[in-house]
């Protein structure tokens, strides 16, 4: 069970997060939608650990994972919006940089990195790979603890039909697995991923339920 | 990677040979390395003559700027001094010679000098005149005075030799005192450098400055995605800066080493007077690992190829500009030297210098230690705040 309670953060007066709080299950995707600026990135960044938040407390299995930065990063992966690839390098050097060569070989074989399709383009230099297949390598190498909970921003924007269903189908394999995951997103085949969505307004939280009305889904943001 | 590295250091090297060799080949430095040459006619039949040149070759604080060249005769000092082997030449007459040895004091030495560029200069001339006319002349006129009133007195040859050699060598002690009331100093274009040390520290400091730059962006300047995902992994900022940033030094210290090693067998293919001290190549190398912060806090800061490849660049050649690494920077106002003293590349400057003039090194040392840290401690700041956006 993954617990997000009180989470408070403002920039100087400006209060982006007011009071954030919900759960999500195992195996569960819950999509946090938004206007650009919101607090959907903030959130995310709050839960990697990449700033602090003001107050609040994120839980999984009870354990306080904003006081316990080394569990968060083992239980934790985070997708962020821009490439943290290595373009210089191919795809088995950047998937190095966070497995074993053991590791890697074995989850490039059967595990992980099969699933995403990586072992057809690990010898490839990321600089010459589709935005695809950039994206499969960030997820990738985010998956190299096992997480239990996956953290990604917009993680099919700007990708074409036939890559988003690749990366869609590992999203299903991934939470069939027991694994979580929290969307910030603006598309509406990852809206129609999600288990349960959120709408970020104010700094305040509030549930959505999308039924195909777009224009209804743009009032609310 | 590799080959571009490679390709910059030997372009570095290339630059650095032909500059050194430009320096040596300079007319400046050559004019540096030249003494006066003053030739003498005549004046070697008599003994005190002979003796009072001795005296002024071997003594006398002239010994440093003269050098003194015998003639048989005044056309041959002429001739000489036509063709530029000489800035000036003294005639020393029978008339003066006798004046010498007669005790009265009415002939003078004659001199000749060109008003070229390479004459000597009227504050050199009135230096021999008071030599001659001060020391030498007075001198040896004791001496004959004392030899002929002795003699006709009726003492012994023996008596006369003992007390003549006795006020000879009171003579030389006075000439040996002249010699020690200064020390001469080479005081150099600059700090206590002469041009080719200058030139050649001043010339290394500007590589390893530029060299920060030759490498820097193959570690540097990626988007934020990537520190926020290393970040996400565990790995804060002060270990991505310095993830960075120890390779870059490394880089960038073997770069400079090798440059080194080519500016020894570039010294000692044209025999160039400076040493490559361990002193000196430890100074570089703490220049170098200072100048790489600041490449990296640069790089850093920045945005935009572009932006920080000029405006580097531009902040590198004001730096060395104001540090005087191209001119002495006793040409610039007096606010800008002290300011060109105290950035970053003036206290390289400073230190290096300081290491070849054997002056005090120990305020450069720490100013370099606390921008070197200063600046690595601000990119960790940068970075976490892009971690952060």
């Amino acid at each position: 069970m993954i617990e997000i309670k009180n989470i408070h953060k403002h920039y100087g007066k400006h209060k982006v997060l007011n009071g954030v709080d919900f759960t999500v299950e195992p195996g569960e995707i819950v999509g946090i939608l938004g206007a650009n600026g919101s607090g959907k990135s903030t959130l995310l960044t709050i839960l990697a650990g990449l700033q602090n938040c003001d107050a609040g407390f994120f839980n999984i299995d009870g354990k306080d994972l904003l006081k316990d930065s080394k569990l968060r990063n083992q239980l934790v992966a985070y997708v962020p919006q821009e490439m943290p690839l290595i373009t210089e390098l191919t795809a088995w050097d950047n998937l190095r940089m966070w497995y074993s060569a053991d590791s890697l070989k074995k989850e490039l074989n059967s595990g992980v990195l099969k699933l995403l399709g990586i072992d057809q383009f690990s010898k490839v230099p990321v600089s010459q790979m589709s935005g695809g297949m950039k994206k499969r390598l960030c997820i990738g190498c985010a998956m190299n603890s096992n997480p239990k909970l996956m953290l990604l921003d917009e993680p099919t924007a700007a990708l074409d039909l036939v890559c988003k269903e690749k990366i869609y189908s590992y999203f299903e394999q991934y939470k069939s697995k027991g694994g979580s995951m929290i969307i910030a997103t603006h598309e509406v085949q990852e809206i129609e991923l999600c288990d349960r969505c959120y709408i970020i307004k104010d700094g305040v939280l509030g549930n959505y339920k999308y039924d195909g009305d777009i224009p209804h889904l743009i009032g609310r943001l | 990677m590799l080959p571009g590295m490679i390709c910059m250091i030997a372009l570095v090297a290339i630059l650095l040979s032909a500059a050194l060799f430009g320096v040596l080949n300079s007319e400046k430095y050559k004019s540096e390395q030249i003494r006066y040459k003053l030739g003498l006619v005549g004046g070697t039949e008599n003994e005190m003559v002979d003796l009072g040149v001795h005296m002024l070759e071997t003594e006398d604080d002239m010994q440093y700027v003269l050098d003194l060249v015998q003639f048989e005769d005044e056309d041959e000092a002429r001739a000489a001094l036509r063709n530029a082997d000489i800035s000036a030449y003294i005639v020393i007459t029978k008339e003066f010679t006798d004046a010498v040895d007669s005790m009265t004091n009415d002939a003078k030495l004659k001199y000749y000098a060109t008003s070229g560029q390479k004459g000597i200069s009227n504050v050199m001339m009135d230096e021999i005149a008071l030599v001659a006319t001060n020391i030498i002349v007075p001198s040896e006129k004791g001496i004959c005075t004392l030899r002929d009133v002795m003699a006709e007195e009726g003492y012994k040859k023996t008596e006369t030799y003992m007390a003549v050699y006795e006020i000879f060598m009171a003579y030389v002690n006075t000439m040996l005192l002249r010699g020690e009331i200064s020390t001469v100093t080479e005081l150099g274009i600059s700090d206590g450098l002469n041009t080719i040390e200058y030139y050649f520290i001043s010339m290394l400091l500007f590589f390893a400055l530029l060299l920060t730059m030759c490498s820097v962006s193959f570690f540097t300047g990626k988007n934020n995605g990537q520190y926020k995902f290393l970040a996400a992994k565990g790995i804060i900022p002060v270990q991505q800066v310095m993830g960075e940033f120890i390779p870059l030094l490394t880089v960038n210290l073997i770069s400079i080493v090798v440059v080194l090693v080519i500016a020894n067998a570039a010294v000692k293919l044209v025999a160039i007077d400076i040493e490559i001290s361990a002193m000196l190549v430890a100074g570089i190398m703490l220049s170098t690992v200072m100048f790489t912060s600041m490449g990296y806090f640069l790089y850093e800061t920045l945005v935009g190829v572009i932006n920080k490849v000029l405006v580097t660049f531009l902040f590198y050649i004001a730096g060395a500009y104001a540090s005087g690494y191209f001119y002495p920077k006793s040409i610039l106002p007096n606010l800008l030297q002290r300011a060109g003293e105290l950035i970053p590349t003036g206290a390289a400057f400073s230190y290096v210098g300081g290491v070849v003039a054997d002056r005090n090194f120990g305020w450069p040392v720490i100013a370099m230690a606390v921008y070197t840290v200063g600046f690595i401690a601000i990119s960790v700041l940068i970075r976490k705040r892009r971690i952060s956006w």
